[in-house]
């Protein structure tokens, strides 16, 4: 018995060690992870914190590649800042914006969705990691980070699991280097080269024909419409926009629920999936569904005369 | 109930606590309520299929052992038979099947034979082949059989190495359950420490390999030849920390209530040769192989160096095919029996002395093995051969993945694993980390692995690679 209690007592104190490093540890990391000066996190926590521009664009890397923010801002003589982030859908665009919306109230907002952005997609929860660094920071954020698991509201309370994965990358944008994904950049990340001598013409993205195995997520639906009508009820302006496809699309299962669904709701929706300016346009992209530098300033170009056009914001003064 | 879960961590100190707590008596009814649910936690229903062979392979001991003259061979003959028939209809009636259309629409004919949808129970291939060793080794004289049944269920049932071993030997374990384990703070403590070396290689080492590896894999139609090849030696290193990881929590776990289960694995890449390699890689199943098949087809006191060599073939061809219902396993298998083949017609002495020449051997051996692992991991054979020609060809950029700081992870963690075993198989003495004499050392370690863990581990609950056997 006697030899339990000692085991015992060295084991508890072993956790103690472990505890107070996991905090003193995870406090170190936390103000390193504060200092990044680029990538997604940079860009995530000036939106759930920082942000004070006119025009906020949220998105995934369709957003982020494609919207030429230091070109808005000199055209349009307004503060625009860029948020998206590659690989993110629905279930992050909700806590970001609804988190910016209780401190800020911007000109406009531009939010960039893809075709199938309803679709459901298990792997698009486990992506709510990218929330971890900020548990408890609000209720958004924490709803997000638990549509991983349960077990997540144990494992987050510790620090250092928080920042499971991520130590490279925040050192790696800790430096004031990097132009792209970056204050200096308006959050924009401009990619070179083209598509002109790969193949990038296989038809995938009609993919979304085939009617078998399409299964929509209720949960991104539900968001997106909450979405539209807390910034409507915020008298903000709202515009969706789907960028330009290398080899365009016809209509499909997946394209038609998101055009019903923004029709009913009366949102202003700008789809560039079959725009003949970027249709087979190999210079102007990188792949598929990425522009390049010179296709994202064309698509900006664009988007800055449907703005203007649309007296969204009376105060613009575009070229 | 994997083992890299909160659930297990759970289960483990719940039913370690009783165990302790109870008395000696009763210890081997929780154990055996233990395991039961432990199996029962992956497809419940599939208890009774193991609750048929141990039924089973209880009776045949008996009947072995009271038995006289050709009786024995009889009983024995049932046994073995129950347990690969069970093995052969969940696992390579579909496959047997598939073959025979293949075989039959080459004649003309239609196979009307139907297909079976059934789930492979978890665990199959290992607990059968520890029964076989129960009934072999009553059939030879060198076990007693075991009256009690509730032991001898909880010999095939003993929930730490139910499903991926180590393949327990009678004369090792079963005596196990009669003794009296008195709580012993340095067992335990050896026990956890071993359980902890077990999660930090797979939690920090497996499943950041692989990440790459499967991307790699899963589309090495398109891939490169150099990224084909860096991800078959994260495929090496994966298999390795995945298959040893799981070896250590289970040993570590019997430790911690006072059992002691044999050595699976021993620093295998640092073999100087394929029969080397042999020796240290899946200790359990290739001494498995070599007493029961290997000697009972005369091993290599047969006349002829045909006969032997025809041996090793044979036993490595179903080494291939315990692994799994694939040619690529078979294939995989063949290979292996090849190398050995010829290693022995070369007559290379066992270990070189010089350390150039132990390099290179090592080298040379690792390629080797890095080759066959090319079938191992490939879905077809096609696609192996295919990953193999790529890999030669050696075309093409390196893909870093996305993002590229986890390939450097992994990277990282190869170097660091590479390390430690270079200490431990050269150095052991010199290079003491869980075992330091210094308790401060001990716990900066412990701090340390745990906080590494957090930080860099996967932690989503990937599964074990040897649980699909």
């Amino acid at each position: 018995m006697k030899e339990i209690k000692v085991f015992s007592r060295k084991l508890i104190l072993l956790m103690l060690g472990i505890i107070a490093t996991d905090v003193v540890l995870g406090l170190f990391i936390h103000i390193i992870f504060d200092k990044q000066k680029s990538g997604k996190y940079f860009i995530t926590t000036y939106a759930l914190n920082k942000a004070n521009q006119d025009i906020l664009i949220f998105g995934n890397s369709h957003a982020a590649e494609h919207f030429n923010t230091p070109l808005m801002a000199e055209k349009m003589k307004l503060s625009v800042f860029n948020f998206g982030v590659q690989g993110e859908n629905m279930l992050y665009y909700y806590p970001v914006i609804e988190s910016m919306l209780s401190y800020h109230k911007p000109k406009l907002i531009i939010l960039n969705l893809d075709y199938n952005e309803l679709n459901f997609n298990s792997d698009d929860y486990q992506r709510m990691a990218i929330f971890l660094p900020y548990f408890h920071q609000n209720k958004f954020i924490d709803s997000a980070i638990f549509l991983m698991g349960q077990k997540q509201k144990y494992l987050a309370l510790s620090s250092l699991y928080r920042y499971n994965s991520t130590v490279g990358y925040i050192l790696l944008n800790s430096s004031n280097k990097a132009y792209n994904k970056s204050y200096k950049s308006l959050g924009f990340d401009p990619q070179y080269g083209n598509t002109c001598q790969s193949n990038a013409t296989t038809d995938k993205e009609n993919e979304g024909n085939k009617k078998q195995n399409v299964k929509f997520d209720e949960l991104k639906t539900r968001y997106l419409l909450t979405l539209i009508k807390d910034i409507r009820a915020a008298k903000i302006p709202l515009v969706i926009t789907t960028t330009p496809l290398f080899t365009g699309m016809g209509e499909n299962v997946h394209r038609q629920k998101l055009e019903q669904l923004l029709k009913a709701t009366g949102v202003k929706y700008w789809d560039y999936i079959n725009n003949e300016n970027f249709k087979g346009k190999c210079n102007l992209f990188t792949d598929k569904s990425h522009l390049n530098k010179e296709g994202a300033d064309l698509f900006t170009n664009s988007i800055i005369r449907q703005i203007t056009e649309s007296k969204f914001i009376t105060s613009t003064k575009a070229n | 109930m994997l083992f890299n879960s909160l659930s297990f961590v759970i289960f483990f100190v719940i039913v370690t606590t009783l165990y302790f707590l109870l008395s000696q008596k009763y210890r081997w009814l929780l154990l055996l309520i233990a395991s039961c649910y432990f199996y029962m936690t992956f497809i419940p229903v599939y208890i009774l299929i193991l609750g048929f062979t141990i039924v089973v392979d209880y009776f045949a001991g008996i009947y072995i052992e009271n038995a006289r003259g050709t009786r024995r061979k009889f009983f024995l003959t049932l046994s073995l038979i129950a347990n690969i028939g069970v093995l052969c209809i969940f696992k390579y009636y579909n496959f047997l099947n598939e073959n025979l259309s293949i075989l039959l629409s080459h004649l003309g004919y239609r196979n009307v034979i139907p297909y079976l949808t059934i789930l492979l129970p978890i665990g199959l291939s290992f607990h059968t082949f520890q029964a076989m060793s129960y009934t072999i080794e009553v059939y030879r004289g060198n076990q007693k059989s075991e009256r009690n049944f509730g032991i001898y269920a909880l010999y095939v049932m003993f929930y730490p190495q139910l499903v991926a071993g180590p393949i327990e030997r009678p004369q090792n374990l079963l005596h196990q359950f009669y003794e009296h384990h008195k709580f012993n703070s340095e067992r335990v403590s050896a026990g956890l420490k071993q359980m902890m070396v077990g999660f930090l290689k797979k939690l920090i080492v497996a499943d950041r390999l692989s990440i790459y590896v499967d991307t790699i894999y899963n589309t090495s139609d398109v891939q490169s030849g150099k990224s084909l090849l860096v991800a078959t030696v994260f495929f090496a290193f994966q298999i390795y920390c995945d298959f040893s990881a799981y070896s250590d929590i289970a040993i570590g776990a019997a430790k911690v209530m006072g059992f002691d289960l044999m050595k699976n694995f021993n620093r295998p890449y640092f073999s100087q040769s394929v029969s080397e390699f042999w020796r240290r890689w899946h200790i359990s199943l290739s001494t498995w192989f070599k007493d029961y098949l290997y000697f009972s087809l005369g091993g290599s006191r047969v006349k002829t160096s045909f006969r032997r060599y025809l041996n090793l073939l044979i036993v490595f061809l179903i080494s291939g095919l315990w692994h799994g219902a694939n040619w690529t396993f078979v294939i995989w298998g063949a290979l292996n029996g090849f190398l050995l083949i010829i290693e022995s017609m070369l007559n290379l002495p066992n270990r070189s002395k010089t350390l150039w020449q132990r390099l290179l051997r090592i080298i040379i051996t690792f390629s080797l093995i890095c080759l066959t692992w090319v079938f191992f991991r490939a879905t077809s054979a096609n696609e192996a051969f295919t990953i193999v020609r790529k890999i030669f060809q050696f075309k093409g950029s390196l893909y870093l993945g996305n993002p590229k700081d986890h390939f450097f992870y992994s990277v990282a963690a190869i170097i660091v694993l590479l390390f430690i075993e270079f200490m431990r198989e050269y150095k052991p003495q010199s290079f003491k980390l869980l075992d330091n004499k210094s308790i401060i050392v001990r716990y900066s370690i412990y701090i340390v692995s745990i906080v590494l863990i957090l930080l860099f581990g996967v932690l989503d609950g990937g599964q074990f690679i040897y649980f699909q056997f």
